[in-house]
Parts: structure tokens; sequence; C-alpha cells
């Protein structure tokens, strides 16, 4: 197992910001840039499947931060971090299987787009983050 | 100053997580061919079908949320570990495809019942490997995060 325990909190904070802000500026940019482009009918093709994956590209940059400051934080963070990750996984696995499986058999029911499901985890992550840090008295709560 | 510490009794709180996660797992399934026959016949609505099902995935899910708070320290890394693999999968898959199916309208639609079995099977897959490597499952030795170093 590898040990990656090198940094302070502190320390570990600062370089989850390093990734973080270009990677959500990253996204922003990328995410108007992808619907200019595609809605406008401006690239076609194979193209379009690479500006499409664009945003998706800076959201992945922002995980492996985010990731890498649960790996390398302090064990307070840590744990607030991950009961706020099985938050997140309940909600998402909740979703993903009890609508997915009813979807399959029920061809009434409304399809609910896989885009939705990141945002649905973030949502439910970030509130439980917010919740147990104000628990456990931890220090921050990550955007 | 002559200090003990009071060994915790791990074993317990391993066969509770496991029993807990049984029962729940087996209750999830079993509800769930019950709500799908109600529904087909008509005799259930679907929107009260919904979070009975997700009750037992919820179940599971804090049977993990309380081994954290029980379980060693080697455990509680194997088990975080395990749950950031899954969610890496889970998120390289849905992302992309995501903003793919959003902005190109002939991309098939990804199929939502597949997420929660690749993140299941990513997730135990390395749980399994992470208690194998720190020898919980060990034949010619009993697994005690407590034990005296060999010198």
């Amino acid at each position: 197992m590898t040990e990656t325990l090198s940094h302070s909190p502190k320390q570990a904070l600062r370089r989850y910001f390093k990734i973080f802000i270009p990677s959500m500026i990253a996204y922003l940019f990328f995410v108007f840039l992808a619907v200019r482009l595609i809605k406008g009918e401006f690239v076609s093709g194979p193209l379009m499947y690479i500006v499409a994956l664009l945003p998706a590209a800076a959201a992945l940059g922002f995980l492996f931060g985010w990731f890498r400051f649960i790996q390398e934080t302090d064990e307070l963070a840590r744990r607030v971090q991950t009961e706020a990750i099985l938050f997140g996984v309940a909600a998402v696995l909740t979703l993903s299987l009890t609508w997915g499986i009813l979807e399959m058999f029920i061809v009434t029911l409304p399809r609910l787009p896989v885009f939705w499901v990141f945002p649905v985890f973030m949502m439910v992550q970030g509130l439980a983050s917010w919740r147990l840090s104000k628990k456990y008295g931890s220090g921050f709560c990550l955007p | 100053m002559n200090t003990t510490v009071k060994k915790p009794n791990l074993k317990q709180a391993q066969k509770r997580y496991v029993k807990t996660i049984i029962g729940w797992g087996c209750s999830f399934f079993i509800l769930f061919i019950i709500a799908v026959k109600l529904v087909i016949a008509d005799k259930l609505n679907i929107y009260v079908v919904v979070p009975m099902l997700a009750l037992p995935l919820l179940g599971v899910i804090f049977a993990l949320r309380r081994f954290l708070k029980d379980g060693d320290e080697m455990q509680k890394r194997v088990l975080v570990e395990a749950l950031l693999w899954g969610l890496s999968v889970l998120m390289m898959i849905i992302i992309p495809w995501g903003y793919m199916e959003v902005m190109t309208p002939k991309l098939p639609r990804f199929p939502l019942f597949f997420l929660g079995n690749v993140f299941m099977l990513v997730f135990l897959g390395k749980l399994m490997h992470g208690h194998w490597k720190t020898g919980m499952f060990s034949k010619t030795q009993d697994y005690d995060p407590w034990r005296e170093p060999k010198k």
C-alpha cells in the first residue's frame, strides 16, 4: 500500500486548490465552448465527440485533486470526506439501481440521463461534507 | 506510567458488518422481485416502489459507515482506497458519457442500471485485493493489527 502522508493538512489543502481552481476555470470554458460549437453546428463527426469530452476531462482533473487530498490530509478531514462520499455513493446507488432496474421493466417510466448522476453525487456529497465538518469540528469543508 | 490499551473486539465488528451487508443485500433482491411483480400487475404505484427499494441500499451504506467507526486503521484504509477506486471508475464512465449523451443526440443511452453494478464490482474487487494484501485472508497467520512485531 502506498504511503502518501508526507504533507500537512494545510499543504494538502493548498495542493488541492492548485488543481481545483484551474480545473473549474477550464470546465466553465470548455462547457461554453462545447455548447457553442456543437449547437451552432461548427463541428461534426468524430470531432464533435472530442469537443463534448473536453468538459469531462476538466471534471476528471478536479476529481484527481480531490482524491489526492483525501489521501494526503489528516485523519479527521479524511473521515469527513469519506463519510460524505458514502452519502454521495448512497444517493447514486439508490438512484441508479432502483430507477435503472425499473426503467428496464416499465416502459412508461421517464428515462433519466446519466449526465445527472455526477451533479446529484456532488450535491449530496457537498451537503454531507458541510454537515459533517460542523459535527466533527473539522476546519474545512471542501468546495 | 504503566498504561494498558484495551484491545477492541474487531471480530465482533466484522461479523456485525458482514451480517448487516448480507441482510440488507438479500432484502433488496426480495423487495425488488415483489415490487416488479406488483407494479406489472398494476397493484402498486411506481413512486412508492422507488423509495421502498432504496431503503435496503441505504442500509448497506450505513453498515459501511458504522464499520468506518468500529474497524481498525488498516481496514479503514483498505475501505477508503476501495471506495475511491470504485468512485474513480464510475466517474470515468459517467462524466464523459454523460456529456457526450447530452451534447450529441446520436449516441446510444447508457443504461442507468449498470452504474451501481460497475461501482460494486470495482469496489468489492479492490476491497478483496486490499484485504488479501494486508494478510486478512492468510491461512498461516491470524490477522491481528495489535500483534507484537516480529523480532
